[in-house]
């Protein structure tokens, strides 16, 4: 085996990861190669300095707050999924709503008058009076009057 | 007996928010420590680690069970940490912000923490085997991190990582021999 295999061996036997011939074949080369040597030295250093970082501590109510978020989390999507779709379509319901009565407005306040006219007029011969003497209704005092002035 | 990390997942899929608690409680020493050891700095850790949580929350009702729940755990949290430098570098390049009220803030609020064990070794020492646990790779970085710091086996490594075991083997060997050679002046001292 050579000794760049060893390496990768010994950084294995570091860690306790090898067992039987392996370990054998590795202690015999530590015997004998001080460049391995100082390699696990190295490492076995490298792993107190890293263990030695320290352990940071969340405080003692980090979990308290988390589920407070989680909490919070599950209403927000809770008002997503139900609250707001039902306000959305209220919304939607209502606009449609007073956008039909806005159209309906227009088309009667623009029929009437013209009626009035075709029927002061004679220019629709005998269809304007027809449409008013079956739709009682249809015409009133007032657009009478305003055709008769705009006249 | 405590319950396993599955039991616990299945009983928040089922409403369960104490399970949840309990899940947390278990994991937040561990989450907290490879976010410190990741970001490089303590400023951030408690904030990274609500949002690893609470993204952990929202995502468990998907959880599939075929793999540990560490190992979903684990990527979660460093791919915010990875999120987070990339965040921080953009702001290096902006600005010097970095040194603004709002870090010192935090530098002060740091000081709240405690730190579990007496260091061995004095802050500035601390500083450089930080720094050089920085300067590695990040693939270099996670395997060190998991076998040095979280006592981590090969196998267990192999699969948080989703590595072969061989991978493993020679990315630990390499991320060492980094780390000696960034160490090099610390280790003449």
């Amino acid at each position: 085996m050579s000794h760049k295999e060893i390496r990768l061996l010994i950084s294995s036997y570091v860690d306790g990861e090898i067992k039987g011939s392996e370990e054998l074949k590795v202690l015999e080369h530590l015997e004998v190669c001080p460049e391995c040597r100082q390699f696990v030295k190295n490492a076995k250093e490298i792993r107190k300095k890293i263990r030695a970082l320290g352990e940071i501590e969340l405080p003692y109510a980090f979990s308290v707050r988390v589920m407070h978020l989680a909490r919070e989390s599950d209403e927000q999507s809770r008002d997503w999924l139900g609250i707001e779709p039902l306000a959305r379509n209220m919304f939607i319901a209502i606009a449609t709503t007073v956008f039909f009565l806005f159209l309906l407005t227009s088309f009667n306040k623009d029929a009437s008058p013209g009626l009035a006219e075709a029927l002061i007029d004679g220019s629709n011969g005998d269809s304007a009076v027809t449409q008013v003497l079956l739709q009682p209704g249809t015409l009133s005092k007032n657009d009478l009057l305003f055709a008769v002035m705009t006249k | 007996m405590a319950a396993d990390d599955f039991t616990l997942i299945r009983s928040i899929q089922a409403g369960d928010h104490q399970a949840f608690e309990l899940l947390v409680r278990r994991y937040q020493r561990q989450v907290a420590n490879l976010i410190y050891l990741t970001v490089g700095n303590s400023y951030d850790v408690e904030d990274i680690a609500q949002e690893v949580f609470i993204r952990v929350y929202r995502s468990l009702p998907k959880f599939k069970f075929d793999a540990s729940f560490f190992s979903w755990l684990y990527r979660i949290t460093i791919n915010l940490c990875i999120d987070e430098i990339r965040k921080r570098k953009i702001r290096r390049v902006l600005s010097l912000d970095y040194l603004t009220e709002d870090s010192l803030e935090k530098d002060r609020k740091n000081k709240d923490y405690s730190m579990a064990s007496d260091s061995i070794l004095a802050e500035e020492k601390q500083k450089v085997i930080q720094s050089a646990l920085q300067k590695l790779t990040p693939e270099y970085r996670e395997v060190l991190v998991l076998r040095e710091y979280q006592d981590f086996s090969y196998n267990e490594i192999a699969e948080t990582l989703g590595l072969r075991l061989e991978a493993v083997k020679s990315r630990i060997f390499r991320a060492r021999r980094e780390m000696k050679s960034l160490l090099n002046e610390y280790f003449k001292e």
